[in-house]
């Protein structure tokens, strides 16, 4: 769609900075609403939701759509010359919407905002929800392998009509979910959340005027969008910048997936190319990237140079064009299953900084974790009913050139839950959370480390379902950091029968007093590990970070044991050693020291065969 | 004889104090630089100044009513002792994986875990195991106490804090440890979690109790100090401290529990919100304290502060019960600038003290909000009674040369643009506070206090819809006065699980009949009449599977069916209020509490005249100091405006805006479009005419 406002009039700053702080706390107002309306946990504890203003071309005005073109699919169904004030549209279909939602549990609610009897914008609300339906509780899972499995699709209806609820399409999906009071309770924290959105938006084209508002819109999109191109074309030369990352599994199957993204900059254009990725997965993990979303990716990272403009539209300015191939596991043709996907897109946003570190010799953050989730399921001796505890459990993240990387966080502003609350809520003992020692990839500066999460069941019997990544293949160092350690899981340890378990899976049983203890994994180090400062090292080897080994072998730092203090003299010679047989450092690090994708694709090929395991 | 109390404030920059004769509520004001290096040498000073100056013998003062941020201050520099830690088997890294999330408006490449008050090198693990309903799986293994007070002694730690899993529900783990850490560690203070919060969430509790240990030896050290240099003045009266809810403890409590003193000066501007919401008959109203570097704003429902769990002190969260204070980063000195892609931005960094705004003359680059009202002729050149001159010239420049150039505006227009902009965020942020607790702004009248809280207080007022903005006679000692209306309290809580449809009504009557005994113990201990004794019970309540709870009061007075239904049916009530939905679910309760609280003679406010005529027959014009030209957005530009000292205005005088009152610590605007009133008390009442959206 093109822009109906290409040169609008200028609007005086004042006014302009009123309105990015009114759509500012607009949008913290309504956000707000869902996770103190919401019922499910997913959305009052993991707080996975976010609200968002759309302008009348569908384009972002501020939110975290993240390219997502949100209207594209309703209107091919409900024209806007069809729209009236109090409709309230409804999605959550991947396929229909060509990536815009990219799972199922993932729900739209959209709410055109009427002035002067015509459409000036829109309100858009969007939360994770926690049962549709589908193979397992939770809806979405490992062992899926089509859409079906992950529940109802909802394509876009208009769930309220001009004030008035649909009740028969909303009966319908209600009836599809296990838990349809949850179900409910969220829909209508949505509903109300797009209500509010598009009542303070109004309000702000009464206080502000439609001429002013509509103009400051388009002129906030176009400061961005000339963030976001200046930034792209400072930081990266003309030239061609590619990675390819590597899934462990599908879920279903042993082969490992891989995608590969290439930038190029010939003069001032700038193309993305993933063409290259691996064909589509049979399990769960196909990410339906669209143009928008990969543009957006690379437009959040430059849009930190001044994180005063909105996150809007212009995200999208860095990247002249997208291209995807069709059949590919950021393409996925119908009806791939799509629910683990986060798999891909966290690897993925990783990649971003991996084609930025190439341009900038390093001046990015290292390669993250996936973040884990483990479902505990129990069955109640009593009642004989299924009982569901969905675990959000940490993981390292990547080194940057200024700091450590983060420890033990899930993903952003999400939280675990407590020992004694799943003890007092469930069948459950949780018997360690520790830091797991040495997980942090070594580096100048360190990895963050991913954790231990020991749980034991008290219930007669249950099954799990673990959504473990980085098992196979670890997070990437870069500037001469390494990459990060492995996850693994295991049932019973130091048992006679301790069992490894497969870290991505389903319909694990346990029975009364087994332990399932979780190694989530760390993330990449930055900066070639002999730099760091010996005394760094030593706090980390007296905090349990780093361990005394590693210290040794992977930093050179030898410590007196004894005294509690780095051996100078030993440390000098041990990094003397290390240096002379390994040689330089490059770019990056994982399994060996890399500068290309294609030289660590060959090695891979060669040492991990995709179909030999 | 008369009595006199007498309130401490200890701030940042000066320490406010205020003396009142009890009997006839007259009381007088003063301020003194503060000392940051041992606040108690401006404490002494003030108190003797103020004393000598009025000549009252030291003998004659009964209560001494303090409020403190050296808890506060521990804890934000990081001074605070060299901590070990105690945890069950498996929770060594409680503290540092915390609930593994980052704030939420955090950048992940950029933001940075901070550190927390205690290395995992000093968190040492011990066997021993309690199940949540209070069992004990596994007895503290003794030795593992004894290693570990060793390491400690070693490692030169001067405080420790123990924190088991499930210590809520039976503490007899901690105590056992706490005696073998006394015996191998004579005179390091020990903190308990089953005493300084006994409540679930391991995190949460581990952390309080580290944060508790943390502060103790300062705060011992700080208040032994304060009562050996009242005992050499002469003085008998006795010392109590301020705590973040809104109550008084005597000092020897606060001794034992620091970390509840830690929102001390914020918690008592509001409890003077409360005394000016009864003293003016306004029922709600928000409080609105806004000082140089932040705003703290608090929601008072039926003339009443609410209390959060949610807590936070600096990074860390602090489940004890405080007001519910919002803290927004805008204030008199935040800096306005330009980002690099135009846009312009107030606060969050702030001038701080040195160099100050702009106006100070001592070089600022940014101009601050304070640079702006100065340009505009809402604020006086000469301030604090004249002893602060403020650079006009200073202002403008650093306007022209870091927003209006860059932007193309001139001066007048970009001052109040840097005005309107940071009242746009306290506006955003205090409408998210009240959405956030079921209400709409539009129903409370504001309470303007705090050094820049007046001069902003009509425009926030105006952009919320609020028609009623009251300012109290002294807003910048507001908090000092807050200290002489409050009330002594203790809040004392247990976990006690309990499900739908097995409730245990009789074990529930024993813990809160605990509860009431130790709140009596402690009243009685702080020589608060037994006639002014009241215990006040409560449950934190949810439904079966939720993560959080509320909490509801229990009225009745029996612990019987019917008392526990009247409870589960304020719970429904008080969800759908706050979250717009009640459930047809089991309830769950998690955690019972006490609120014990006593009155030993809070002081009302004072009554300046009530003829209306005017104390020594003033008028209206005797008070008008000067005419000058003001900035108002009202009126697109500079108007006339009259100027007057507050101080010289009648009880009764009423007048219309726009006009300035230029009080010794603060000055107000009134905007035009709006009426003023002093009533009695000094308060200065200010009416909306009309809509002016």
């Amino acid at each position: 769609m093109t822009n109906t406002n290409a040169c609008p009039a200028p609007v005086d700053p004042i006014t302009r900075q009123l309105i990015r702080g009114g759509l500012r706390a607009a949008r913290l107002e309504c956000e707000l609403i869902i996770e103190r309306t919401a019922m499910s946990a997913f959305i009052r504890e993991k707080k996975d939701y976010t609200v968002s203003f759309l302008d009348r071309d569908g384009q972002e005005i501020y939110g975290d759509t993240m390219g997502s073109d949100i209207l594209g699919c309703v209107w091919r169904h409900y024209p806007v010359e069809s729209m009236c004030p109090g409709d309230l549209y409804w999605y959550n279909d991947p396929y229909l919407s060509e990536g815009s939602i990219t799972h199922t549990p993932d729900m739209v609610f959209i709410a055109p905002v009427f002035y002067e009897n015509e459409v000036v914008a829109y309100c858009h609300s969007f939360a994770h929800f926690w049962d549709l339906g589908g193979s397992r509780p939770g809806s979405i899972g490992p062992a899926n392998t089509e859409i079906f499995h992950d529940g109802t699709l909802v394509p876009p209806i208009k769930i309220i009509d001009a004030g008035r609820l649909n009740d028969e399409a909303y009966r319908i999906i209600l009836r599809n979910s296990r838990y349809p009071d949850l179900l409910e309770g969220d829909s209508r924290a949505l509903m109300s959340a797009a209500n509010r959105a598009q009542e303070r938006l109004l309000e702000m084209f009464d206080r502000f005027g439609k001429d002013s508002m509509l103009a400051a819109i388009v002129h906030d999109q176009a400061d961005t969008a000339r963030l976001v191109r200046d930034k792209t074309l400072d930081l990266i030369p003309e030239g061609e910048y590619a990675v390819r990352d590597y899934m462990d599994h599908g879920g279903v199957g042993d082969e490992w997936h891989s995608f590969h993204v290439k930038l190029s900059r010939r003069g001032d254009e700038v193309l993305l190319d993933a063409t290259q990725s691996d064909d589509q997965a049979h399990g769960s993990i196909n990410f339906i990237a669209s143009d928008g979303a990969l543009k957006a990716y690379f437009g959040q990272y430059f849009h930190q140079f001044d994180s005063s403009l909105l996150a809007n539209h212009g995200l999208l300015a860095g990247i002249d064009n997208v291209q995807l191939r069709s059949g590919s596991i950021l393409q996925p043709e119908w009806p791939a299953a799509l629910g683990c996907r986060a798999h891909t897109f966290t690897k993925l946003k990783s990649a971003v900084r991996a084609v930025v570190a190439q341009a900038t010799d390093g001046d990015v953050m290292a390669g993250a974790a996936v973040y884990v989730i483990a479902y505990w399921r129990m069955k109640d001796g009593k009642s004989g009913n299924w009982l569901l505890c969905t675990d959000g459990i940490a993981v390292g993240h990547g080194a940057r050139p200024f700091s450590d990387g983060l420890d033990a966080i899930y993903q952003r502003h999400n939280e675990n839950y407590p020992g004694e609350f799943m003890e007092m809520e469930y069948p459950l003992r949780l018997e360690r959370y520790a830091i797991s020692t040495d997980s942090g990839g070594p580096g100048k500066f360190r990895g963050g480390c991913g954790v231990i999460r020991d749980v034991r069941l008290l219930a007669d019997e249950g099954t799990f379902g673990l959504r473990v990544e980085n098992h196979i293949f670890p997070t990437w160092g870069v500037a001469g950091g390494m990459g990060g350690g492995l996850s693994r899981v295991v049932l019973n340890p130091g048992c006679p029968d301790e069992r490894e378990i497969r870290p991505f899976s389903d319909d694990n049983h346990w029975k009364a007093g087994d332990l399932v203890r979780v190694y989530t994994a760390g993330g990449g180090g930055w900066g070639d590990p002999l730099e760091r400062d010996p005394a760094m090292v030593l706090d980390d080897y007296l905090d349990g970070f780093v361990s005394f080994d590693s210290a040794r072998e992977s930093y050179g730092v030898v410590i007196d044991l004894d005294a509690l203090k780095v051996d100078a003299d030993a440390t000098l010679a041990q990094r003397g050693a290390i240096r002379a047989g390994r040689g330089d450092t490059k770019m990056f690090h994982r399994f060996n020291y890399f500068n290309t994708e294609s030289e660590e694709y060959e090695w891979i090929n060669r040492n991990i065969p995709r179909d030999a395991r | 004889m008369p009595r006199y109390a007498l309130a401490v404030d200890v701030g940042g920059t000066f320490t406010d104090v205020v003396l009142c004769e009890l009997e006839t509520a007259a009381q007088i004001v003063h301020k003194t630089p503060s000392t940051p290096e041992d606040p108690s040498v401006g404490f002494m000073r003030g108190l003797s100044e103020i004393l000598r100056n009025r000549g009252v013998p030291f003998n004659d003062l009964v209560h001494i009513f303090h409020g403190t941020t050296i808890a506060t201050n521990s804890v934000l520099e990081q001074k605070g002792a060299r901590v070990g830690l105690l945890v069950t088997n498996g929770y060594k890294y409680v503290l540092e994986i915390a609930r593994h999330g980052t704030p939420r408006l955090a950048n992940p490449n950029l933001w940075v875990k901070p550190e927390r008050p205690v290395r995992p090198r000093d968190c040492l693990e011990v066997n021993e195991r309690t199940a949540f309903g209070g069992e004990i799986l596994q007895p503290l293994e003794e030795a593992d106490v004894i290693r570990a007070a060793q390491h400690f002694a070693n490692a030169g730690v001067a405080t420790v804090a123990v924190s088991f899993l499930h210590s809520y529900a039976n503490p007899t783990n901690e105590r056992r440890a706490r005696e073998i850490l006394e015996h191998e560690l004579p005179g390091v203070p020990v903190s308990l979690s089953s005493d300084v919060l006994p409540v679930y969430r391991e995190y949460e509790r581990a952390i309080t109790t580290v944060l508790n240990a943390y502060v103790t030896p300062r705060v011992s050290r700080y208040i032994d100090n304060l009562k050996r240099s009242l005992d050499d003045s002469g003085i008998s009266a006795s010392l109590s401290i301020m705590k973040s809810n809104g109550g008084i403890i005597g000092a020897d409590t606060a001794v034992r529990q620091p970390v509840y003193t830690a929102l001390s000066g914020p918690a008592a501007g509001v409890m003077a919100a409360v005394q000016i919401a009864e003293t003016t008959g306004i029922d709600n109203c928000i409080s609105f304290d806004m000082g140089g570097t932040s705003t703290d704003v608090s929601l008072l429902r039926n003339r009443q502060a609410g209390l959060t769990l949610d807590g936070k002190l600096g990074d860390w969260p602090v489940q004890l019960p405080m007001l519910d204070i919002a803290t927004i980063g805008c204030g008199g000195g935040s800096l306005a600038s330009v980002s690099p892609y135009g846009s312009l931005t107030v606060g969050p960094d702030s001038a701080g003290a040195d160099p100050g705004p702009a106006c100070y003359g001592r070089g600022a680059a940014l101009p601050a909000v304070t640079d702006a009202n100065l340009v505009l002729g809402r604020v006086s050149t000469r301030i604090a009674g004249g002893q602060l001159v403020l650079d006009t010239e200073a202002a403008r420049r650093a306007i022209v040369d870091a927003v209006a150039a860059r932007l193309n505006l001139d001066v007048p227009t970009a001052a109040s643009g840097i005005l309107k902009i940071a009242n746009n965020a306290m506006v955003g942020a205090i409408r998210n506070i009240s959405v956030e607790r079921g209400h709409d702004p539009r129903d409370f009248a504001l309470v303007a206090y705090g050094g820049a809280g007046p001069m902003h207080a009509i425009d926030v007022a105006n952009l919320l819809g609020i028609k009623t903005v009251v300012v109290p006679p002294h807003p910048g000692t507001t908090s000092a006065y807050g200290l002489l209306a409050a009330e002594f309290k203790n809040d004392y809580a247990r976990t006690f699980p309990q499900r739908a449809p097995n409730y245990d009504l009789e074990s529930m009557a024993a813990v809160f009949a605990d509860l009431r005994q130790e709140g009596l113990a402690w009243l009685d201990g702080e020589g608060v009449p037994a006639a002014s004794h009241t215990i006040n019970f409560s449950a934190d309540l949810r439904y079966a599977h939720q993560g959080s709870e509320l909490t509801v009061s229990y009225r009745h007075p029996q612990v019987n069916e019917e008392g526990f239904q009247q409870m589960l049916q304020e719970f429904h009530t008080e969800h759908e209020q706050l979250y717009g939905f009640s459930l047809d679910q089991p309830v769950e309760i998690v955690t019972l509490r006490a609120t014990a609280s006593g009155n030993v003679g809070k002081a009302r406010m004072q009554v300046i005249a009530d003829d209306g005529a005017g104390a020594g027959g003033l008028t209206l014009d005797d008070a008008l100091t000067q005419r000058r030209p003001v900035h108002f957005d009202e009126m697109s530009g500079f108007v006339d405006c009259p100027i007057y000292r507050r101080e010289g205005l009648p009880p009764g005088a009423e007048f219309g805006g726009p006009a300035i009152l230029e009080g010794m610590d603060s000055t107000v605007v009134l905007n035009p479009g709006w009426t003023a009133r002093i009533d009695q008390y000094g308060n200065c009442i200010m009416h909306s005419e009309g809509n002016l959206l």
